[in-house]
């Protein structure tokens, strides 16, 4: 049964509690109990005084099997008719719930969606969405007309098994949205602010270009997050470097200067990196020493004036300096070297030469050209070692090495040393 | 070679193009005097109370740009990066993207009950989200103008950090120590 059949009963059910109404106008009129004992007649209208105040056009339809279809037959317009005919004959005017035309009354609660949704009464080709969300805001479910959802239920009888809607969700309204900066929004902006870009030069992309003009590589970092000051103590940091291939005045001796000093200085260091065959060496030197970014900038500036135009400069007291000085392992003047003249058997140009290359190689450092201290370096040095000395596996085979057989002749003469021979001689 | 010039107010013009208010005012700075050298002070004093009016200042040249993104929340990291996206190719600047898709944790393993129940402890964590948006070749302008949108826009519970790497010519003292002449990129009717 519809609500509206529902309404019609317990409209007719009250009907039929109330006693009848004592009108003197209904009575006379010969309006009676009579007709509605008859329990059809409750439902008719046409039955009784309407029909006796002469409504002849309100025809009846009785019947107990359509006790709802006798509704359904009287039009509006009857009905009207009636009320206006009986209302005119001084009676009271009927009005049965459902058909009867009331003033509209307005609702108690306010609906939340009185008609339909937005999103059914918005006109695509007349909205644009970035006039109606412009800056980022908090989520408003009734502005924003997606059928959005959030959050998961716990078991199946909560919300329906199904994740909330967007009415009153808090996740939604936590969350930060990115309903402000969809493409519409995004291309509007950028079309505005595309006018403040520059291009990049395209002289600058042609090879050596960069690396000849502009050399300096000038390192800076900014900071940004939400916190009570905008600040941030590692803004300060500048970090500079440069190729000292560009430093084009130095020398051999002015560049081992520059690297000394360079070891010297809690700030600077040298990275040497092989680019194939060739040595690339680079200048780092790094300042937050000074609390402003600017004037990190400008110490860094001149101390690499300063590195520059020193190692450039040689001093008289210069000279003095010693092998242990060196930056890097030289071969002439170490003690090696001088260990080889007070070999008794002159070693021939080749082996010492192959014995200045294995000592190289194992006491210099990558970035210096040697290798350091790995097993192929002391294996090489231990070779060369006994190709020097004429001992050893080598010594047999070698060609031109001071190769010596060990008989009985030849021991007593490899254990005599100078002072010996001398003496022999002498004697 | 010529090398940009450009003297902007970017800040108003970017919070005209999004129709908000000024509640940041600041001047993009940055924009070095080629010839200007700390070393030679009295020289770039001169210049910089010659130059107010007749000389334009020289647009920053940045080899390489990374913009780190942190943050507590993956999806909106998402929706950043793909915003990022929308931007560089709107103003053509290519990028790349960075993510090595695990959080940094921070744990802590703290008492349940303020006094004694020794056993019963609760764990928290800390997620951080980093992502690293690569860009290499801009000029200075330009980098501000991307910068500045983009940090307007960035949402709350996100930190970002900015390295640049800007392109700078030697000072004319060094010129002068590698015997070469100062290549000023400013006409000669400056002087």
């Amino acid at each position: 049964m519809t609500p509206t059949g529902k309404l019609l009963l317990l409209s007719g059910l009250a009907r039929r509690l109330l006693a009848a109404p004592s009108n003197h106008s209904l009575a006379a009129a010969g309006y009676s109990n009579s007709s509605s004992s008859n329990s059809s007649d409750v439902w008719s209208i046409g039955e009784g005084g309407v029909d006796d105040a002469g409504a002849a056009s309100v025809s009846g339809r009785r019947g107990a099997s359509s006790r709802r279809a006798g509704f359904a037959g009287y039009s509006a317009a009857d009905v009207a008719a009636a009320a206006a005919a009986s209302n005119t004959a001084g009676f009271r005017s009927l009005v049965v719930p459902g058909l009867t035309k009331e003033a509209a009354k307005p609702p108690l609660l306010r609906s939340r969606h009185p008609l339909t949704p937005r999103c059914g009464r918005m006109k695509p080709a007349h909205s644009s969405w970035p006039s109606v969300w412009p800056t980022a805001r908090t989520f408003h479910p009734a502005a924003v007309p997606l059928p959005v959802r959030q959050g998961r239920p716990n078991n199946a009888t909560e919300n329906a098994g199904i994740s909330p809607n967007k009415w009153g969700n808090t996740e939604l309204i936590k969350v930060p949205n990115f309903l402000h900066l969809t493409p519409a929004h995004v291309a509007a902006h950028c079309a505005a602010i595309k006018h403040l870009c520059t291009p990049w030069p395209k002289a600058l992309d042609e090879p050596g270009v960069i690396d000849k003009q502009l050399p300096l590589r000038v390192v800076t970092t900014d900071y940004l997050r939400s916190h009570h000051s905008i600040r941030d103590i590692r803004a300060r940091r500048v970090d500079l470097s440069l190729c000292l291939d560009r430093l084009v005045k130095l020398d051999k001796r002015s560049l081992e200067k520059l690297l000394c000093l360079v070891s010297f200085s809690n700030f600077a260091k040298v990275d040497t990196q092989f680019v194939g065959s060739s040595r690339v060496r680079h200048l780092r030197m790094w300042s937050d020493r000074c609390p402003w970014r600017f004037q990190n900038y400008d110490y860094l500036i001149y101390a690499l004036s300063a590195l520059y135009s020193q190692s450039l400069r040689h001093e008289s007291w210069e000279s003095g300096k010693a092998w242990i000085d060196n930056q890097r392992y030289e071969f002439d003047g170490s003690s090696s070297q001088k260990k080889l003249a007070k070999l008794a058997n002159k070693p021939a140009t080749n082996a010492v030469t192959h014995y200045r290359n294995a000592l190289i190689k194992l006491h210099r450092q990558p970035e210096n050209g040697g290798t350091g201290e790995t097993h192929d370096s002391l294996r090489q040095y231990g070779r060369a070692v006994e190709f020097l000395l004429g001992i050893g596996k080598g010594g047999g085979g070698g060609g031109g090495g001071p190769v010596k057989k060990l008989d009985a002749s030849s021991a007593q003469q490899a254990g005599q040393t100078k002072r010996t021979t001398e003496r022999q001689a002498a004697s | 070679t010529m090398l940009p010039f450009r003297l902007v107010n970017i800040s108003q013009q970017i919070v005209q193009a999004m129709g908000t208010k000024l509640w940041i005012s600041h001047q993009t700075r940055g924009v070095m005097q080629v010839a200007s050298c700390s070393t030679n002070t009295l020289t770039a004093q001169l210049q910089s109370s010659q130059s107010e009016q007749q000389h334009r200042e020289v647009d920053d040249l940045i080899a390489r740009m990374q913009v780190q993104l942190k943050g507590h929340d993956p999806a909106v990291m998402d929706s950043y990066e793909k915003f990022v996206c929308m931007v560089s190719q709107e103003l053509s600047l290519p990028m790349r993207v960075e993510d090595r898709n695990r959080p940094h944790f921070v744990r802590l393993t703290l008492n349940r009950s303020p006094f004694i129940h020794k056993k019963h402890m609760r764990q928290y964590e800390f997620r951080t989200y980093c992502k690293t948006l690569h860009f290499s070749k801009l000029t200075g302008s330009t980098a501000s103008v991307f910068l500045e949108y983009i940090q307007r826009n960035l949402p709350e519970g996100m930190a970002m950090q900015v390295r640049k790497e800007r392109l700078e010519p030697l000072t004319e003292f060094l010129h002068k120590l590698n015997g070469e002449d100062a290549v000023a990129p400013t006409d000669s009717s400056n002087n």
